[in-house]
């Protein structure tokens, strides 16, 4: 069933190939065999809004399979908002139900003649008229394309008005809040004038082993519900974090300018949202963590506003980020955003910048149309987000320009915008105090990114020898020290290439923190059972260096930026405004220190590029090697 | 209790503790056929996107089944000591008149045409046991779950 389907959207014809096992074996699936088939098929200087960009959904390689968490599936292509490595990850329904319908990747290149989606059923696909959804927001799209192929139970990726408009960071969203959202593939699929790729399948996903796949995962289901972890992330998801991160000074507030938020005591938690807002708590396929919960505004101005969601994400991004303590404002600002397909991380870095320029008088109502940028403003935040949706006014201009907008305003405005890679800097994360996650997330490839590099276990105050046990090697225990954190850095970004490869959702991982959690062990349990394989951890860490050394190929290929890449933005190398954590910072000259400590173990020259016998050594030096 | 013994046991639903994970229907198609196939599972999550209701559906094994008279062949009976109600696929014809009979959507469809329906694995049901939240319980007929509508803390 691991099957690949080339679909060209200009000519309307579809290409079906099987994956040789081979590759299986070396890219896994998901987010590993994306950025192959992007490294391979993507033509050289391609503009990320031609018609040549190559436009790839990936299911996880287990995505599907009988374990705990595997519902992710990844979309890759170039990216719109940084002309570097776009990819990103999502849940929900649509990964398995992509597998059910007989495909494991779409590969999907051409430019439709006018909105079409795309119908993907048991092993057939189909080019259809989207003409009825267009310029319909995300959840109306949903249940128009239910209604029209009366299936309640098709499961849909699409995109809002913000793909349709070309906004760089425009997201794809399934379902009411499942995003892939950074790097704007949303746009990649409006430049398509794809509007949405709609998936329903019956087929069935075999095993090697069925006994033995059974037996792994009731071992694996009961180990992900007897953590610490469970009761938390079961009732409250990862709102439970925000309190974490703030309380411990280490959450970004007004555009970084500060690292606690006073105001949201007693205001932004995760109990007075599930007494007020609260109304079910959902799940991902095959999760028993049911981190999701829909909600709904009772009172105020926002009375019957519902939605889904929101993640710790959207709650630091508008809350601390812009200014806000108010949760009516997050949750309506959310249930706008996940309409219109807008990525969060962006759009609220992109209001904190605009505020922080208000601030400090670079724009005035002349450039805002009126509009008073103050921070926590709530009209100022529908406002912006409403304009970037609809390429209107200032933030139409910053949706179109992404990081550019710093060149549009002038004036000095691009002091105060933090991004990597053009990369908007994640509105929820601020790690300065940190070295491992810093340092791991600074040298992601497609720019700052937690979900690749937010090393949990560096937080607990774990002993060394503890530590040891897990990395193999010494490790400081406290997370503002360096020693042994560039190794550590380095395991978390494999760990987490692995996952997304797999298909599994990181909260079931040892990823955040929760030691009892699945790891390279049991991914290879799962593996061996489903595929027959004699896959071992070692294995796996070495094919997460293999992805890892692959997309870092493709960002330079790409764009040229190695080293400068890695590097995190200036705040990070200036002191902490405010207790906790009062006065730390990134020392710049240790930090390109240990960047060089890090090249070293990756193997990699001084200048971020990967040496040639690294890549002999992970077979990756006869890319692009077109098996297939 | 009519003279019944405690021990008789019978599925409960308790929808608004349901997430929609389909985690029943991944390991029910894993027992009985050996593969993941959520469309061969004898129980099905109805999953009501947007209103986010989430109802599992599955053989309630009535005291007096509807699909028991509805049946034609005669392929369908109620044990009288557990109480559970089966399909015989010896004599089973795939007809599908049981379906539309049963007042709870609990007999299903697969993608074969062929009737599906739960035999709660010999009295040990694999959907059940993998429910995390308790929406889905095997529990004595006499007690069951009504009553209950709030999430387990």
């Amino acid at each position: 069933m691991n099957r690949i389907a080339f679909i060209n959207l200009s000519t309307q014809q579809v290409m079906v190939k099987d994956i040789p096992e081979e590759l299986l074996r070396r890219y896994l699936g998901g987010d590993g065999l994306n950025a192959y088939l992007l490294f391979n098929y993507l033509p050289l200087d391609t503009d990320a809004l031609s018609p040549d960009n190559v436009l790839i959904f990936g299911a996880g390689m287990l995505t599907g399979h009988c374990d705990v968490s595997l519902s992710r599936f990844q979309i890759t292509a170039k990216s719109p908002e940084t002309g570097g490595f776009g990819t990103s990850n999502a849940g929900g329904f649509f990964g398995p139900e992509l597998r059910f319908a007989g495909f494991q990747h779409l590969v999907i290149t051409g430019k439709a003649r006018r909105p079409t989606y795309l119908w993907v059923h048991d092993g057939e696909i189909e080019f259809k008229d989207a003409s009825f959804v267009w310029s319909k927001d995300v959840y109306e799209t949903q249940q128009l394309l239910m209604a029209k192929m009366s299936n309640p139970d098709i499961q849909i990726a699409t995109i809002g008005c913000g793909g349709e408009n070309l906004v760089r960071f425009a997201c794809v969203m399934h379902g009411l809040k499942r995003a892939a959202g950074r790097t704007g593939m949303g746009c990649v699929m409006g430049s398509k004038m794809l509007k949405a790729v709609v998936v329903k399948g019956s087929q069935s996903v075999n095993a090697y082993s069925p006994e033995r796949m059974k037996d792994v995962f009731d071992k694996h289901l009961k180990q992900v519900t007897s953590t610490k972890l469970y009761p938390v992330i079961s009732r409250y998801g990862t709102l439970t974090i925000f309190a974490i991160q703030n309380e411990g000074g280490q959450i970004p507030v007004m555009n970084h300018q500060y690292n606690y938020f006073e105001a949201a005591e007693e205001n932004l938690e995760d109990e007075i949202f599930e007494e007020r807002y609260k109304t079910k708590t959902l799940a991902c396929f095959s999760c028993p963590l049911r981190c999701s919960h829909r909600y709904r505004i009772k009172y105020g101005p926002y009375q019957g506003v519902w939605g889904e969601g929101p993640e710790y994400y959207m709650m630091a991004g508008f809350g601390p980020m812009v200014g806000n303590n108010q949760w009516d404002v997050i949750l309506a600002a959310n249930d706008l955003i996940n309409r219109y397909g807008l990525d969060i991380g962006s759009v609220g870095g992109y209001i904190g910048w605009l505020m922080e320029l208000w601030q400090r008088g670079i724009l005035t109502e002349r450039d805002t149309g009126g509009s008073n940028l103050k921070w926590g403003n709530p009209d100022a935040i529908m406002g912006l987000i409403n304009q970037m949706a609809h390429n209107e006014g200032l933030g139409g201009m910053v949706g179109q320009s992404a990081s550019h907008a710093a060149e549009e305003i002038g004036k000095g405005s691009d002091r105060y915008l933090y991004q990597q890679r053009g990369l908007m800097h994640e509105c929820s994360v601020g790690n300065r105090a940190s070295r491992a996650t810093a340092l791991a997330e600074a040298t992601t490839n497609r720019g700052y990114d937690h979900l690749r590099g937010r090393v949990a276990l560096e937080f607990f105050g774990i002993p060394t020898e503890a530590l040891a046990k897990i990395f193999g090697r010494p490790i400081a225990s406290d997370f503002r020290a360096w020693e042994g954190k560039p190794y550590m850095a380095m395991w978390q970004q494999h760990f987490t290439t692995v996952i997304d490869s797999l298909g599994y959702c990181k909260f079931a991982t040892v990823w955040p923190g929760s030691t009892g959690n699945l790891t390279y062990k049991e991914f290879a349990e799962t593996i061996n059972a489903v595929t027959g394989w004699d896959v071992t951890p070692q294995e796996l860490m070495v094919t997460g260096e293999r992805i890892w050394n692959l997309e870092r190929m493709i960002v330079l290929r790409e764009t040229g930026i190695g080293r400068e890449g890695d590097i995190p933005p200036r705040v990070y190398f200036e002191p902490n405004k405010l207790e906790p954590l009062k006065g730390e910072k990134l020392d710049r000259e240790e930090y390109e220190a240990r960047l060089d400590e890090y090249y070293e173990l990756r193997g990699w020259n001084k200048d971020g590029t990967p040496k040639q016998e690294t890549l002999a050594r992970l077979k990756l030096d006869e890319e692009p090697s077109h098996l297939i | 209790m009519n003279g019944k013994p405690m021990s008789l046991k019978t599925f409960f639903v308790q929808s608004a503790l349901c997430s929609g994970c389909r985690l029943c229907q991944l390991v029910c198609s894993v027992a009985k056929e050996g593969i993941v196939n959520p469309e061969l599972s004898r129980v099905f999550v109805n999953r009501i996107i947007m209103d986010g209701v989430m109802l599992p559906c599955i053989c309630l094994n009535c005291e007096e089944p509807p699909c028991i008279p509805a049946c034609h062949r005669k392929a369908i009976n109620k044990d009288p000591d557990t109480g559970w109600v089966t399909i015989d696929y010896e004599r089973c014809t795939h007809c599908q008149l049981c379906i539309p009979a049963c007042p709870y959507g609990g007999i299903f469809l697969g993608p074969q045409k062929e009737v599906l329906m739960c035999d709660v694995c010999g009295g040990d049901p694999a959907c059940a046991m993998a429910c995390p939240t308790g929406a889905l319980r095997f529990l004595s007929r006499e007690i069951g779950t009504a009553g209950e509508h709030m999430p387990l803390s």
